[in-house]
C-alpha cells in the first residue's frame, strides 16, 4: 500500500513545475526517511529490484491466500464436475481450491437478488455467478457485477479472446463483465426417424403446416421470437406464430419440453440447444437453426464485493479455457461454439454452410439497444398473448 | 336448538356463569404469570407475519423490484385487472379449485372415518401411506400420468387402441377435469390431516344415543358424526381451496398445453421473465386477488368457532373413543382406501420408481427393461452429501414442525380458551399468509433480510431465514388443525383441574395436549413433510449455506436429468417409510386412539 502511494506521489512530483520541486523533494525525502519507516513498523521493505507480477500471476497469488469461491454455475453440473475441476485447476495452476458449488435455479430472479444484495451493500453469497444476454441489463445497469480487465488474464489463461464480453468495439461498455463459458443456440431439434432431414422445417413460418400438428412443441418464452423480429421483421414473427398456434402446438418451458421430446410426446421442439445432447442418448434427435442463427452466451461475472474476488477470476479463466471446456462439454453436455469438436460448434458451422445470419447481441449495439427498448418489451407482450390464446 | 345443543349451551353458559367459576377463567392481573409465554409466542409470531404480510402487500404497488429499483405505482393492479386472462382465468382456478376440493373431501372425508372410527384392517400402513403421498415430486407424479394418458403415448391409451381403433386417445389429460381429479388426490392427505384428529375426538356416546333410538349407520354419520366435524371440514375447504388455487406442476404440465391458464401459472409468467427482472409485485396481486375470498371464507369460519360450545363432544362425561365394528363392510372400505392409494400412490410411485431406473425419462416398455440401472442413485447420494444438504434438511424439518406446532397451539389456545379482546383477530393473521403466493413471502423475507443487513447480517442466505419463512406459511394448516379439534375438548375438563388448583398451563399439559395429541402429531409430522417438500421458498432465498433436499430435486429436473431427481424422491420416501412406521409403530399416544 504504502509503495504504491510512493509511486504516485512520485508521479505528482514529477508533475509540479519547478517552484515546486524543491519543496515536493524535500517532502518527498521527509517520508522516505521519517515517516515511512515509522508507517511500516515491522513490515519488511520491497527491495526495489523485485519483478512486477503479471497479472494472471497475481490472481494465481490471490486465489492461494483466498483458498476458497462460491460460485453459481450451469444447474447441468454434476458434483463429479466440481471435482475434476478442483483437481484441473490444482494441476494447472498449482491453487488448491475449495469450490463451493450451487446450480443455477432462475436466472431473472438470481439477478433481481443480485441487485437487491449490491444496493443493500450486503455481500454476496456467490463470488461468481452466471449471466446471459438477456438478463444482464439490469445487472450491470445496478453495478452488481465486477468490470475486469480480461485480455491479459485471457491471454496468459489461454482463452480464446472472443470469449471476452465487450471486445466488440461497438459494445466496449460491456467489456470486463463476463467470459463466455458455455454456449447455447436457439432452434428447431427434431427426431430424423419421424421429420425427414429433407423435409424439416427452415422458417419460422414453416411450423405452421398441418404436417406438424401433433408433433410440435415450442418454447414458452417470449425473447427469442422477439430477438429474430430485429432480423425477419414484427409483422412476420407475430404472423408465424399465429399461424403455429393454430395447429395446437404444446406450448411449454425448456425442461418439460425436453421430457416429452424423450418420451415421444412430440417429435419436433423449438427450443434451446443445451439440452440437445443429452436428448441424443435417449432419442435420435438432429438440430436445424430457423432462418438466423441465435445463440445465447452464459457468461462468469465476478461480483462486485465478493469476498473470494481472485479465486472467482481463476474459476472463470479456467471455464473459459480449453479444459474448462472440455469439462462442460464432457460433464454438463454443455457445448461452446468458440471450440471445435462439440454440438454448439457444430451447429454454428451448419449455420454458416446454409448461409444464415448471426444473432449477436454481444456484438450488434443495434441489436443490444433493440432488447433494452420498450419496443422490445411491447413485442414480448404480444407474443405471451399469442401464446396464450389471446 | 337440539336437547344436546341445550344441554352443551347451558354448561357452557355454566362455565361462565357463577361468580365462583368466573374467577377460573379471568386472566390474573399479574403482569407475568403462568400463560404470558403462550400470550408472548403468539403475538411474535403475529407480528412477524404482519411484517412479512405489509412487505408482500406493499410490493404490489411498486413496480419493478420493490424497495430497489421501483417506485409507487397502481401498474401491477391495473395490468392484473386489464389483461384479458384474468377473467378466464380466475373463473378456471375457481373451477379447478371447487373441484379439487370436492374430490379432496370424497376420499379424505370417508377415509378420516374408517382409519379413526372403524375397526378396518392396515391402519398403520395407511396412515404411513398418507404420509409418504407428499414426498412424491409433484412434477414427477404428472409426468408419470402423462404417460400413462398422453393421447400419443400414453401407456393406457396404446392398450385401448389395441382393442379399439382410435387415431389418438381416447384419454387425454390435458383438460380441467383431469387437473381437478389429479390436484384432488394430491391434496387427500392435507385434508385428511385436518380433520382426522377431529374425527377422533368425538365422543362415541352421540352415535351410541342414536344407535338406541334406531338410526342406521349411515343417519349417524350423516345426522351426528359430520355436523360435529363441521368446524374441521369447514377449516379443510378454506385451507385447501387455497392450496388449490395456487398449485402449480399439474396446472403447468397438463394445463398450459391446452391453453388452460390458472392464476398460478400466470403468476409463473411474472416471476420468470426471460428478459429483465420478476416482476414480484405484480406476481403477488394474484395473491391479494385470493386474500379477499380468503378473509371472507374465514369471516363464516370463526362464526363457527365463536360458537365453539357446540362442537364440544369430549366432556367429562365418560369420553372413551370407540371404534365402529363394520363387519364385512370393512372390505368394502379397504376396496375405497386401496383405490385411492393405486391412483395416487402406487401409481405416481412406480413411475417415479421406473424413472429413477432409467438413465433419461422413458415411457415403460420391453425395450425400455434392457436400459435398467441404478446411476441415479449414485447422483443422489453424492448430492445429499454435499454442501450440508442432508443435514440442513434435517434441522429444517425439525425447526419449523417444532416451530409451527408451538405457535400453532399458542393462538388456537388464546382463540379459543381465553376471553382476550381480539383473540380472532390473532386468527385471522395466522390465516394471511396462507392466501398470499409463497414466493411473495419469501421475497418479503428476502427484502427484510437486505432491509435489516447492517443490524442482523446473518439472516440473509441463512438456514433460519427458511424456517421464518416456513414457519410463516405453515402456521395456517397448524392453527386449522388445532381448532378443530381443540374445539371438540370441553373447557370443564381443564375447569376441573383447576378447581383441583391447578394453574390453566398444568389443564393444557395434563389434559389438553394428550387429548390432542394425535392432532399435534399429525401436525408435527405432516408439517415437517411439507418442510422437507417445499420446493418455491427453498429455491428463492438459495444461498450455499442453506441447500436442500427439495431444490436439489428441483435442480436435477430443471437439469434434464430427471433419474437423479426420482432417485432422490424414492430415497427419500424409502427413508421416510421406515421412520414413519418406527413412529406409529412406538408412539403410545397414537396407538392409544386406535390408530
Amino acid at each position: 500500500m504504502e509503495v504504491c502511494e510512493l509511486y504516485i506521489l512520485r508521479r505528482e512530483v514529477i508533475g509540479m513545475n519547478k517552484a515546486l520541486l524543491g519543496l515536493g523533494s524535500l517532502i518527498l525525502l521527509i517520508l522516505v526517511f521519517v515517516f515511512l519507516p515509522l508507517a511500516l513498523g515491522r513490515a519488511q521493505p520491497v527491495p526495489a529490484s523485485a519483478p512486477i507480477r503479471s497479472p494472471f500471476a497475481q490472481v494465481i497469488e490471490g486465489a492461494k491466500k483466498e483458498g476458497t469461491v462460491s460460485v453459481n454455475l450451469a444447474s447441468t453440473l454434476k458434483q463429479t464436475s466440481i471435482e475434476r475441476m478442483t483437481r484441473e485447476i490444482k494441476a494447472k495452476y498449482g491453487v488448491d481450491l475449495s469450490i463451493n458449488f450451487t446450480p443455477m435455479s432462475v436466472m431473472p430472479r438470481l439477478i433481481a437478488q443480485a441487485v437487491m444484495e449490491h444496493k443493500a451493500g450486503a455481500a454476496p453469497p456467490y463470488d461468481l455467478m452466471t449471466i446471459t444476454e438477456n438478463e444482464m441489463i439490469p445487472y450491470i445497469q445496478a453495478g452488481a457485477g465486477q468490470k475486469v480487465d480480461w485480455k491479459p488474464l485471457a491471454q496468459e489463461a489461454g482463452v480464446p479472446v472472443r470469449a471476452i464480453m465487450g471486445v466488440s468495439p461497438e459494445l466496449e461498455m460491456l467489456y470486463g463483465y463476463g467470459l463466455v463459458y458455455y454456449t447455447s443456440h436457439i432452434g428447431l431439434m427434431y427426431d430424423p426417424k419421424v421429420v425427414p432431414p429433407s423435409e424439416v422445417p427452415k422458417k419460422l413460418s414453416d411450423l405452421a403446416s398441418l404436417k406438424w400438428k401433433g408433433i410440435l412443441g415450442i418454447r414458452s418464452f417470449t425473447t427469442p421470437y422477439a430477438r429474430l423480429s430485429y432480423f425477419l421483421g414484427q409483422d412476420y414473427i407475430l404472423n408465424s406464430l399465429q399461424a403455429i398456434m393454430k395447429t395446437k402446438p404444446i406450448v411449454d418451458t425448456q425442461a418439460n419440453l425436453a421430457s416429452r421430446f424423450r418420451l415421444g410426446e412430440i417429435s419436433m421442439s423449438y427450443i434451446i440447444s443445451e439440452k440437445l445432447g443429452d436428448v441424443k442418448r435417449s432419442r435420435p434427435a438432429e438440430w436445424q437453426s430457423l432462418e438466423v442463427s441465435a445463440v445465447s452466451h452464459f457468461y462468469t461475472s465476478v461480483r462486485v464485493g465478493a469476498p473470494h474476488p481472485h479465486a472467482a477470476k481463476l474459476v472463470a479463466l479456467y471455464l473459459a479455457s480449453p479444459e474448462g471446456y472440455k469439462l462442460m462439454a464432457e460433464t454438463a453436455g454443455a457445448g461452446n461454439m468458440l471450440y471445435p469438436g462439440n454440438s454448439e460448434h457444430d451447429i454454428d458451422q451448419q449455420d454458416k454452410a446454409q448461409g444464415l445470419r448471426l444473432d449477436g447481441a454481444i456484438t450488434d449495439e443495434r441489436l443490444w439497444k433493440f432488447m433494452s427498448s420498450n419496443e422490445f418489451r411491447e413485442l414480448s407482450k404480444k407474443i405471451d398473448m399469442i401464446f396464450k390464446g389471446g | 336448538m337440539t336437547q344436546r345443543d341445550r344441554t352443551s349451551n347451558a354448561s357452557a353458559e355454566a362455565g361462565r356463569g357463577t361468580a365462583g367459576e368466573r374467577k377460573l377463567v379471568l386472566p390474573s392481573f399479574r403482569i407475568w404469570n403462568a400463560e404470558s409465554p403462550v400470550f408472548v409466542i403468539a403475538v411474535i409470531a403475529c407480528v412477524i407475519i404482519l411484517l412479512l404480510t405489509g412487505v408482500v402487500v406493499w410490493s404490489t404497488f411498486q413496480l419493478w423490484l420493490p424497495g430497489f429499483a421501483s417506485s409507487f405505482s397502481l401498474d401491477n393492479y391495473l395490468a392484473f385487472l386489464s389483461s384479458p386472462f384474468t377473467a378466464k382465468g380466475a373463473l378456471n382456478t375457481v373451477i379447478v379449485g371447487t373441484g379439487t376440493v370436492i374430490i379432496s373431501l370424497f376420499f379424505a372425508v370417508p377415509m378420516a372415518w374408517l382409519i379413526q372410527r372403524t375397526n378396518i384392517p392396515c391402519k398403520n400402513l395407511s396412515l404411513t401411506l398418507l404420509f409418504l403421498q407428499i414426498l412424491l415430486p409433484g412434477f414427477l407424479k404428472a409426468m408419470g400420468w402423462i404417460m400413462l394418458i398422453s393421447p400419443k403415448i400414453g401407456m393406457i391409451n396404446l392398450w385401448i387402441r389395441n382393442i379399439i381403433p382410435f387415431e389418438t386417445g381416447p384419454l387425454n389429460p390435458y383438460n380441467i377435469p383431469t387437473i381437478t381429479f389429479l390436484q384432488g388426490m394430491t391434496l387427500t392427505p392435507v385434508t385428511f390431516f385436518l380433520i382426522a384428529g377431529a374425527f377422533m375426538a368425538i365422543d362415541p356416546s352421540f352415535e351410541e344415543a342414536a344407535q338406541v333410538t334406531g338410526a342406521s349407520l349411515f343417519q349417524r354419520v350423516r345426522k351426528i358424526t359430520l355436523p360435529l366435524l363441521m368446524p374441521a371440514i369447514g377449516a379443510a375447504i378454506m385451507y385447501v381451496f387455497v392450496i388449490a388455487v395456487s398449485m402449480f406442476e399439474i396446472a403447468q404440465l397438463l394445463g398450459t398445453p391446452a391453453r388452460i391458464w390458472v392464476f398460478s401459472t400466470l403468476m409463473y409468467d411474472n416471476l420468470n421473465p426471460e428478459l429483465g427482472l420478476p416482476r414480484y409485485g405484480a406476481a403477488a396481486v394474484y395473491g391479494v386477488a385470493l386474500l379477499l375470498p380468503t378473509l371472507v371464507a374465514l369471516y363464516y369460519y370463526q362464526k363457527m368457532l365463536r360458537a365453539s360450545y357446540r362442537y364440544a363432544t369430549v366432556t367429562g362425561k365418560g369420553y372413551k373413543p370407540k371404534t365402529v365394528d363394520l363387519g364385512p363392510w370393512k372390505w368394502l372400505g379397504m376396496i375405497f382406501i386401496g383405490v385411492y392409494f393405486l391412483l395416487d400412490i402406487l401409481i405416481p410411485f412406480l413411475a417415479v420408481l421406473w424413472t429413477s431406473l432409467m438413465p433419461h425419462i422413458r415411457v415403460p416398455s420391453a425395450t425400455a427393461l434392457a436400459s435398467i440401472n441404478i446411476t441415479a442413485y449414485s447422483s443422489a447420494i453424492r448430492k445429499l452429501l454435499y454442501g450440508g444438504v442432508l443435514l440442513n434438511t434435517m434441522l429444517l424439518m425439525a425447526f419449523v414442525a417444532i416451530g409451527v406446532l408451538v405457535i400453532s397451539m399458542a393462538i388456537s389456545w388464546i382463540v379459543l380458551r381465553t376471553r382476550l379482546p381480539g383473540r380472532y383477530f390473532l386468527d385471522t393473521v395466522a390465516m394471511l399468509p396462507h392466501a398470499l403466493p409463497r414466493i411473495s413471502l419469501a421475497f418479503a423475507v428476502l427484502f427484510l433480510g437486505l432491509a435489516f443487513y447492517r443490524i442482523i447480517p446473518f439472516l440473509h442466505g441463512s438456514l433460519i431465514a427458511l424456517v421464518i419463512v416456513y414457519i410463516v406459511s405453515f402456521v395456517s394448516f397448524g392453527t386449522r388443525a388445532i381448532n378443530g379439534s381443540l374445539i371438540q375438548i370441553h373447557p370443564d375438563l381443564e375447569h376441573a383441574v383447576q378447581v383441583c388448583g391447578a394453574t390453566k398451563m398444568v389443564g393444557m399439559r395434563k389434559v389438553v395436549v394428550p387429548l390432542l395429541a394425535p392432532t399435534l402429531f399429525y401436525v408435527l409430522t405432516w408439517t415437517a413433510l411439507l418442510s422437507y417438500r417445499e420446493v418455491t421458498m427453498a429455491l428463492f432465498l438459495q444461498s450455499p449455506r442453506n441447500m436442500v433436499m427439495s431444490t436439489s430435486i428441483w435442480e436435477f429436473w430443471m437439469s434434464g436429468d430427471s433419474s437423479a431427481a426420482a432417485a432422490l424422491g424414492v430415497l427419500m420416501v424409502v427413508f421416510m417409510a421406515i421412520v414413519m412406521s418406527v413412529l406409529l409403530h412406538f408412539n403410545p399416544q397414537v396407538k392409544l386412539r386406535g390408530l
